[in-house]
């Protein structure tokens, strides 16, 4: 369309000046009219549908209601795309805390390349999906292409909408909006990762809407597998819920999850919120249930530049003894399933180009996270130390535009048993 | 086969389902009128700038502005000129938005209206959110998480959007160099 204007543009602009010059009044006034004509048509095109009159809405068609026959007056439907994807590379100490070698190997990978579709039905319905390739392809058995999310919506108004399909639970502030330009550190909070597994999503249905200050999103979703069974690995100490996510890949759904979050923003930029996990992971291969319970606390804002976060998250897994005989952990191993677990963590990050014209964004940040798989261990089984953690993060965001990142990290990794590993770590990342 | 209760409101909602968000949130037509009241008169100008002036508005704007051609609007009474109105149109993530920025005589945003949005609901901007740019010129800092705060989960709408409303700023600057030296730093 840019050289469509600037073709009548190269045309019609030595013209009207010529006939300024040399025509007599009526063909100026000709010329003006033809280019007013002209620009009106610009304008229309930059516009598109809005600077359509739209049909009488409240006219019947194809014989059905005036509602029901808005899909066949509606214009072509609209496919959207989208994506973004993260490289990081990890440079690992050759120590650990305690001075013994650390047998890390340093690492680059190409960690996630995802996919957006999106398409809109009607008005009202709308199906959004995410496809991820994992560590750059799953030839030599590293890598893994998944489906992440891929719902529908039905939104019958503002306040209230029905959600089907696999969706993310809506927990913590990353497992939703997990897109790497949006977090400090090539890696994610590694509280968001251990007690809050993200990227968590499970097969479901539920209600989602918002009203004023207000959102919320409350799901039924498929449980977690505590057990080993069927390619899904269950329960860990170290890892806590982490594997006994099914991914929404053939899922056991012998045990349903209740799932409900409340946010509340009241002030644009600011926003706090709750939300609770309830169910069962037994999935019938134990005697006992196993419930699981998960909550969380959420606050982040922004103001001039600065940028804070934090969370707290705390769970308990119940029946976790029979989870370990089941698992096979010993006491001895000291690998058992904690009964209860918890994490949190804090961050503040600060654009100081904001002080400057600049339209680049560079913010130096500082993460501080303590979190503990094994808080509690069933009776008769001790803890692991290493499981009790505390993490800091140093680092640089840069962002040339908003839709790329650069990131640079240090992070300390203690733990109680001194077997953490230091790590620097870089990060590249885009969105479109 | 009687269904649950609950089963039955949900069906019965979605029966009543109504569309709350279509594509064309707004004609250019009911903008206008929203921009100007009953009465006042609205003439359509086109602006064709030069490079000078395309350079000066992209520096000033910190934006790529894109066309050379520009129409707006401007609704005048007997006491003069009450406000400019202009329109903008840019993809979000790959489809495309329109908003309408109407400036106060003095250059001033007096509110952002949004006419159509193709990408998914879940990126549409709230009026709150929206409202942020009301009294702001273009020396405010209206970038993302500057002046302007990101709308959590709309990134790709947040920074289009403020970058769309100070290329208006800063074309309507150039096309009158006296609100420029008034507005710009």
């Amino acid at each position: 369309m840019r050289a469509l204007i600037a073709l009548l543009l190269t045309i019609l602009l030595p013209l009207f000046a010529a006939a300024q010059a040399d025509l007599p009044a009526d063909r100026v006034s000709e010329l003006e009219r033809k280019l007013d004509a002209l620009s009106q048509e610009i304008e229309r095109m930059k516009m598109g549908e809005a600077a359509v009159e739209p049909q009488a809405a409240d006219k019947a068609s194809e014989g059905h209601a005036p509602a029901a026959s808005k899909v066949y007056r509606a214009a072509p439907s609209k496919v959207s795309i989208g994506g973004y994807g993260e490289m990081t590379y990890q440079n690992f100490s050759k120590r650990k805390q305690d001075a013994d070698a650390a047998g890390l190997r340093d690492e680059a990978d190409f960690l996630r390349a995802v996919l957006y579709t999106g398409y809109k039905f009607n008005d009202w319905i709308l199906f959004n999906s995410e496809l991820e390739f994992e560590h750059g392809t799953t030839g030599n058995g590293r890598g893994e292409a998944s489906l992440e999310q891929a719902y529908l919506d039905f939104r019958v108004s503002k306040p209230f909408g029905v959600r089907a399909g696999m969706m993310l639970v809506p927990m913590g502030i990353t497992n939703e909006i997990h897109e790497p330009t949006t977090f400090h550190g090539a890696r994610r909070p590694s509280v968001e990762q251990t007690i809050i597994p993200t990227t968590w999503r499970e097969n479901g249905v539920g209600v989602f809407g918002e009203y004023g200050m207000l959102s919320y999103r409350t799901y039924l979703m498929t449980g977690l597998q505590a057990v080993t069974n069927t390619g899904v690995t269950g329960f860990s100490g170290a890892n806590g819920l982490r594997s006994g996510r099914s991914s929404g890949a053939k899922s056991f759904a012998e045990d349903l999850a209740w799932v409900g979050r409340l946010d509340v923003s009241p002030i644009e930029g600011a926003r706090a919120g709750a939300s609770l996990y309830q169910g069962q992971a037994d999935q019938g291969f134990a005697v006992h249930a196993v419930p699981v319970s998960l909550w969380e606390v959420h606050a982040q804002a922004e103001h001039s530049g600065a940028e804070v976060k934090a969370l707290y998250a705390e769970g308990t897994i119940g029946n976790a003894d029979t989870v370990n005989s089941l698992q096979g952990f010993t006491n001895a191993a000291r690998t058992t399933v904690g009964s209860r677990l918890f994490g949190g963590y804090a961050e503040a990050a600060f654009n100081v180009l904001s002080l400057t014209r600049s339209t680049h964004y560079l913010a130096p940040f500082f993460r501080y996270e303590r979190y503990d798989t094994q808080w509690r261990t069933p009776g008769g089984f001790s803890k692991n130390p290493a499981n009790s953690r505390v993490e800091y993060a140093v680092g640089l965001t840069y962002k040339p535009i908003p839709q790329i990142a650069v990131k640079l990290d240090q992070q300390w990794k203690l733990n109680q048993a001194r077997t953490g590993v230091n790590q620097w770590n870089l990060g590249l990342a885009y969105i479109f | 086969m009687k269904l649950p209760r609950g089963l039955a409101v949900l069906v019965l909602l979605l029966l009543g389902a109504r569309p709350v968000l279509g594509r064309v949130l707004m004609t250019q037509k009911d903008a206008l009128a929203l921009a100007f009241p009953a009465g006042v008169k609205v003439d359509r100008r086109t602006a064709y700038l030069d490079a000078e002036q395309l350079k000066a508005a992209e520096a000033d704007g910190r934006v790529k502005i894109g066309s050379k051609v520009w129409s707006y609007y401007v609704g005048t009474s007997s006491a003069g000129v009450l406000g400019y109105a202009y329109f903008d149109t840019h993809v979000v993530r790959t489809m495309p938005e329109t908003f309408m920025a109407v400036l106060e005589p003095g250059g001033a945003v007096r509110f952002v209206e949004l006419l159509s949005f193709q990408e998914p609901d879940d990126y549409l901007p709230s009026e709150r959110w929206l409202k942020q740019f009301q009294g702001k010129e273009l020396k405010d800092d209206l970038l993302v998480h500057r002046a302007i705060r990101n709308m959590t989960g709309a990134s790709l709408t947040s920074e289009t959007l403020s970058s769309g409303v100070r290329r208006i700023l800063a074309v309507h600057a150039v096309l009158h160099p006296k609100i420029r030296i008034l507005t710009s730093r």
